[in-house]
């Protein structure tokens, strides 16, 4: 009887865990920062389209450090270009401070990761697969493109394709990695857009 | 007895003590409602609304506004009752409708069926007119009857503020569409603008602010003169407003390179008569003879908030808190999207942008206030893509904030900006956050 009424507690409470106390978890501040940032990431940072990378899932660290480089830093009062590429990302991290930034990469990095459901090329995804230079991707970011082991190196299996090739274009034309941070990417510089394009394909299509 | 480790003690009584609170929540929300119906029914002779058990909000218009604010208060809390009204069972997004009407978009793409997202997120769907308003009992009158609710949101969008002088019948409003609300006039326009020849001239009246969409008149002008470059045919652009009103720098560049040969600008242009057999738009700046006019007219708060009561005499949009997007008028009624007046309570443009992330603010601040938590105060950002061709795009990009000093919402830290020139990455990322905004609000 007593092994019974223990088996039915535990049983609502793990109702109760699987709901509302894991709602009651979220980083509330980051939700209320990022909640925008949804009507072009997608909801919850699960993009639906091509070209706007998924946010929702992907590594805190990642998420923070881009964020942080997208954000124009001002020195003596005078704004300086932000470390990263961006396009309009800069004017929004302009009006975050570094705190909000962190609440908001707490929340995005604990929503689900959604592979992309944009149709693939699969002539690409298959160039992709065969490219010489997969390893050399493969052996940081993981088999499946989703290194658990370093939170600083992106999830890139099933991010959205044209993102991944943007990006890929952006650390070639050294828009991401001047002054030697991300220098591991330098090895892009060597490939030609054609293979980047066909790589960005594949590891869209990991799961 | 099983000893329990510090760890393991934290664990359990921090999740019973939240077990707890919900079903003790569940527990009041029931017999709150059941103390309700208890007191009004001896009062009841007729069919009065049924109101389910828990809390209910009732979100009149799904457009940008009150679609994403029904999604997301499902999303933020499942318990909560929440019923969408619209008069149309599917909302076509004005945002990206210039595409269509140049060919560069299916209007599928852009037609929303609410009941696929009322079945979704477990939303009731009517689809109804609204006719009226008991704002001391609570009751939203419909076609499809009354509707009891705790909360109301009103997202009519807007609807045309038609000159008189210039005798804009319905036969024609028919005839001259202005397809600035989507929907069988953007198909219209569209054939009307694949019938373009060598030598024609297209005359596009934009509308005076306030309206819909600050940046749309002139990526339309920009489409027309795309439409004018590859058939030879010429436009004119007669603005009211005594400049561009959005991503100036960046139209008045594709104005002046682009289309510099097919497009002629006027601005501060005060329309006095069309003839409308002869095509002649008779103005302030003299008469421009055309084969195509598209006239835009000026533009209010759509009817809905007039017709409940949610507008000052004398204005055309609709007063809100701009700490909670609350009607000035009538308590525990919320009016978002393009239909409060921006003017008096916020520097925000009336986008379906931010229409999404204001519907976001108050689903939270809802979901909050039903939890007894305190409302936060408005932090929204507004991203709006334009095409200036159909090769390339351009963007503005803002975050905002309620200011209690001000007590309107404000730029925050400055973080405005409009990029440098118009570029094709700037369009590919324009297509993708248009196919985003549509899947954040309406799927």
């Amino acid at each position: 009887m007593h092994k019974s009424i223990m088996k039915f507690t535990f049983a609502v409470l793990l109702i109760a865990a699987s709901s509302n106390v894991v709602m009651a978890q979220e980083n509330e501040d980051g939700r209320r920062y990022g909640n925008f940032c949804s009507s072009c990431h997608g909801t919850a940072g699960a993009a639906v389209s091509d070209a706007i990378p998924s946010i929702g899932g992907q590594h805190k660290e990642f998420l923070i450090s881009s964020m942080l480089e997208m954000k124009p830093t001002v020195v003596d009062g005078k704004e300086q270009a932000p470390k990263r590429y961006s396009t309009l990302m800069k004017i929004f991290f302009k009006g975050y401070s570094e705190d909000e930034i962190k609440a908001m990469a707490d929340w995005y990095s604990s929503r689900p990761w959604v592979p992309t459901n944009y149709p693939l090329n699969q002539d690409l995804v298959n160039k992709g697969k065969a490219s010489a230079n997969l390893e050399t991707c493969t052996s940081c970011h993981g088999t499946n493109g989703n290194n658990i082991e370093d939170g600083g190196i992106p999830r890139i299996g099933g991010q959205t394709p044209t993102y991944l090739y943007h990006a890929l274009l952006e650390y070639k034309n050294n828009k991401r990695n001047a002054d030697g941070r991300a220098s591991e990417m330098d090895v892009v510089k060597e490939i030609s857009d054609e293979e980047l394009r066909a790589l960005a394909e594949y590891f869209s299509s990991l799961r | 007895m099983k000893k329990l480790s510090r760890r393991n003690f934290v664990k359990t009584t921090a999740i019973s003590a939240a077990s707890l609170s919900v079903l003790g929540l569940a527990g009041c929300k029931k017999s709150a409602e059941k103390t309700a119906a208890d007191n009004t029914k001896p009062a009841e002779t007729t069919a009065a609304p049924q109101k389910k058990a828990g809390h209910t909000v009732v979100i009149a218009g799904g457009g940008y506004g009150g679609a994403t604010a029904a999604k997301y208060l499902k999303l933020l809390n499942p318990s909560i009752n929440v019923i969408l009204i619209d008069r149309n069972a599917e909302h076509v997004s004005c945002a990206m409708s210039n595409e269509v009407i140049f060919g560069l978009r299916d209007i599928k793409e852009i037609t929303m069926p609410l009941p696929r997202l009322a079945e979704k997120y477990g939303i009731e769907f009517k689809q109804a007119e609204v006719t009226g308003l008991d704002g001391e009992k609570k009751i939203l009158k419909t076609s499809a009857g009354d509707v009891a609710y705790d909360k109301l949101i009103v997202s009519p969008g807007i609807s045309m503020d038609y000159d008189p002088a210039l005798n804009f019948n319905a036969d024609r409003q028919k005839e001259i569409p202005h397809a600035w609300i989507a929907g069988p006039q953007t198909l219209q326009l569209k054939d009307m603008v694949s019938n373009i020849k060598a030598g024609d001239t297209v005359i596009f009246r934009t509308p005076v602010a306030l309206y819909r969409c600050p940046p749309g008149p002139y990526e339309r002008a920009c489409l027309f003169g795309n439409e004018a470059l590859k058939k030879g045919a010429k436009v004119i652009v007669l603005d009211p407003n005594p400049q561009i009103m959005s991503k100036k720098p960046l139209f008045e560049a594709a104005f002046n390179n682009l289309y510099k040969d097919v497009l002629t600008y006027h601005s501060g242009v005060v329309v006095t008569g069309i003839d409308y057999d002869k095509k002649i738009v008779k103005t302030n700046k003299g008469d421009f003879q055309g084969t195509l006019i598209n006239y835009v007219p000026d533009q209010k708060a759509g009817e809905l908030v007039f017709t409940l009561g949610l507008v000052e005499p004398g204005k055309k949009w609709a007063s809100v808190d701009p700490k909670s997007f609350e009607s000035t008028l009538i308590k525990d009624v919320y009016v978002i999207g393009d239909a409060i007046d921006t003017a008096t309570v916020t520097e925000m443009p009336k986008s379906g942008t931010i229409a999404n992330a204001t519907a976001k603010v108050v689903a939270e601040n809802l979901v909050r206030i039903f939890a007894g938590k305190e409302p936060r105060v408005p932090l929204v950002g507004n991203t709006c893509y334009s095409l200036v061709s159909e090769k390339e795009g351009i963007w503005i990009a803002t975050l905002y904030e309620y200011d209690a000093a001000k007590n309107k919402i404000v730029t925050r830290n400055g973080a405005n900006g409009i990029p440098k020139e118009a570029s094709v990455e700037n369009r590919i990322n324009g297509h993708s956050w248009g196919n985003n905004i549509l899947s954040d609000t309406f799927m």
